[in-house]
């Protein structure tokens, strides 16, 4: 029996992710579904062939076992509960035990083949830093879908969101699952990697989350579990010291990443709003950030007449100051004007439209937000 | 070793920091839509609405306009046919305006796949003064074998302009 080589896998990846990029263009339903399982599917079975016979033993680690699968679980725990929070919406997969197989099969197959290439290259050339870099970089490459990047080209506000919610993670876990090879084999990859797709297949609904949340998620999830992994080791005294230090800076940017996702994404009563026009000079102006406080049903009844208030219009929100508050029987009604304009608003302000109120602004604070704007809007 | 934290703690922070700056963009934009300082008249109208280039045996109806939308109701006989409406926009207000976006979605439940449709854009930035016209084409697939179960289809079409 002749078995892969590394160097005949790798080039085999390689020439696979060239020819993905085109047979994406192609007919990317058939590549998703048939092409992409069937050659991941063949690649497994060399695979397991060559993991059977190969010398090199990887020593799994049983506590680092259990700390994998812990993490595995409070995932997918973390996942659902955050539909609690944001709400959740149908899964697009369907549930049906037919499906539920088709789908495993689409996604679990490249997987598990991806991870085990990995495992059998990484295994063979520990000591080969380029070798490892080299394998990390192009097991990333061959799962990007080529065809939705380009798709998104022209619109570079979809693209941006795109690279943040897919490449970005992908990134992250591709470098993360180097890491646990190198820690302990196959098994902790496949237990992370498997865990991160089974919610789709099997939950009927699933949290309703944005880009941001997602790719957010996605980035910050294996650098949480690569902490966990590297500084969980038993240590001498010494080394436990200088270790807190950086424990300390890691819990610390965590907290400080997840606290903002949270202010960001409105889970919090107060939100953040970047300031687009002058309209409303000298309160506050463009480039300025305000934050604004939420408010409940019961609540948006007595706003008054001079409160700054925030209201959507279709996708985008306004922050005008009220100038009339019209009661009729049980219906309340704002009429808004911006304190440098010299009309009110053209249309009334519905209890419905209401976001928030202002609570204070900061200045120059989000002008980041409007540069960016101004760049994917070509101006 | 603290080299190393430091690096991926600085990367981490960079790249949430962009993604969040980011959301803060496409998530919470305020817009100066008619609500900005008002010196000049805003006035974005739809103007006609035509038919053309009727297919033979169908029947374009007589489509009808207001201010803010167009309403057509195409009638395609067989696998082929098509009718393209042409809808004019006329920018009679002081202030330049260009296009926002435009966008046609599918009413539910959702119409017969056998009717596709395609559009042109009008142009933009419309100064004012002045009028623009743009397309929207409604066909009946001419791949389609048999008469389809579902034979119509509403489409909705939104077109939003924004002061230059």
């Amino acid at each position: 029996m002749r078995y892969f080589k590394n160097k005949e896998l790798i080039i085999i990846i390689t020439i696979y992710t060239f020819a993905s990029f085109f047979l994406l263009r192609y007919d990317d339903v058939f590549y998703i579904n048939a092409i992409n399982p069937i050659f991941w599917a063949d690649i497994l079975i060399y695979l397991i062939l060559d993991i059977k016979n190969s010398p090199i033993r990887f020593r799994v680690n049983k506590r680092y076992l259990i700390y994998m699968s812990i993490i595995a679980f409070v995932q997918i725990c973390i996942y659902v509960y955050l539909g609690f929070i944001l709400g959740f919406s149908k899964n697009p997969y369907s549930i049906e035990i037919l499906s539920v197989l088709k789908n495993t099969i689409i996604q679990i197959f490249p997987i598990v083949s991806i991870e085990l290439a990995r495992y059998i290259i990484i295994s063979r050339n520990k000591n080969n830093k380029l070798v490892l870099v080299f394998t990390t970089i192009l097991l990333i490459l061959v799962q990007i879908r080529y065809n939705t990047l380009i798709d998104l080209y022209s619109n570079k506000e979809e693209i941006f969101e795109y690279i943040c919610s897919n490449i970005l993670p992908l990134i992250s876990s591709g470098i993360l699952c180097t890491y646990l090879i190198l820690k302990g084999g196959y098994l902790f990859t496949l237990i992370y990697r498997i865990s991160s797709v089974l919610p789709i297949l099997i939950f009927p609904i699933l949290p309703d989350l944005d880009w941001f949340i997602t790719g957010s998620i996605g980035i910050l999830s294996p650098i949480i579990v690569y902490v966990i992994f590297k500084y969980s080791e038993k240590r001498d005294v010494r080394e436990r010291k200088q270790n807190a230090y950086i424990k300390f800076s890691y819990l610390l940017t965590f907290a400080f990443c997840i606290t903002l996702i949270c202010f960001m994404t409105g889970m919090f009563k107060y939100e953040p709003i970047s300031i687009l026009s002058n309209s409303m000079n000298p309160t506050y102006s463009r480039g300025d950030a305000i934050i604004f406080k939420k408010l409940k049903n019961n609540e948006l009844m007595d706003i008054q007449k001079g409160q700054i208030i925030i209201y959507a219009v279709g996708e985008k929100n306004i922050a005008h100051r009220v100038v009339n508050v019209i009661r009729q029987n049980e219906r309340v009604q704002y009429q808004t004007k911006g304190d440098n304009n010299n009309v009110p608003d053209m249309n009334l302000v519905e209890t419905e439209q209401i976001q928030g109120v202002y609570v204070f602004h900061i200045k120059y604070l989000g002008f980041p937000s409007i540069w960016l704007y101004d760049y994917f809007n070509g101006k | 070793m603290k080299n190393k934290t430091q690096n991926i703690v600085i990367i981490l922070l960079i790249i949430i920091s962009i993604m969040a700056i980011g959301y803060a963009t496409f998530a919470t934009q305020l817009t100066i839509n008619g609500t900005a300082k008002i010196v000049g008249e805003w006035d974005v109208k739809i103007t006609n609405i035509i038919a053309k280039n009727v297919s033979d045996g169908c029947n374009a109806g007589t489509p009808t306009f207001t201010n803010v939308s167009a309403t057509f109701n195409a009638e395609l006989e067989k696998p082929g046919d098509s009718i393209t409406y042409e809808i004019t926009i006329e920018n009679a207000g002081t202030i330049d305006a260009v296009l926002s976006s435009i966008t046609f979605k599918e009413g539910t439940p959702n119409g017969s796949p056998a009717i596709i449709y395609t559009n042109t854009d009008p142009i933009s930035p419309l100064p004012a003064g002045q009028e623009t016209t743009f397309t929207v084409t409604v066909s009946y697939d001419e791949e389609t074998l048999e008469i389809p179960e579902i034979t119509t289809k509403t489409i909705t079409g939104i077109i939003e302009y924004e002061q230059e």
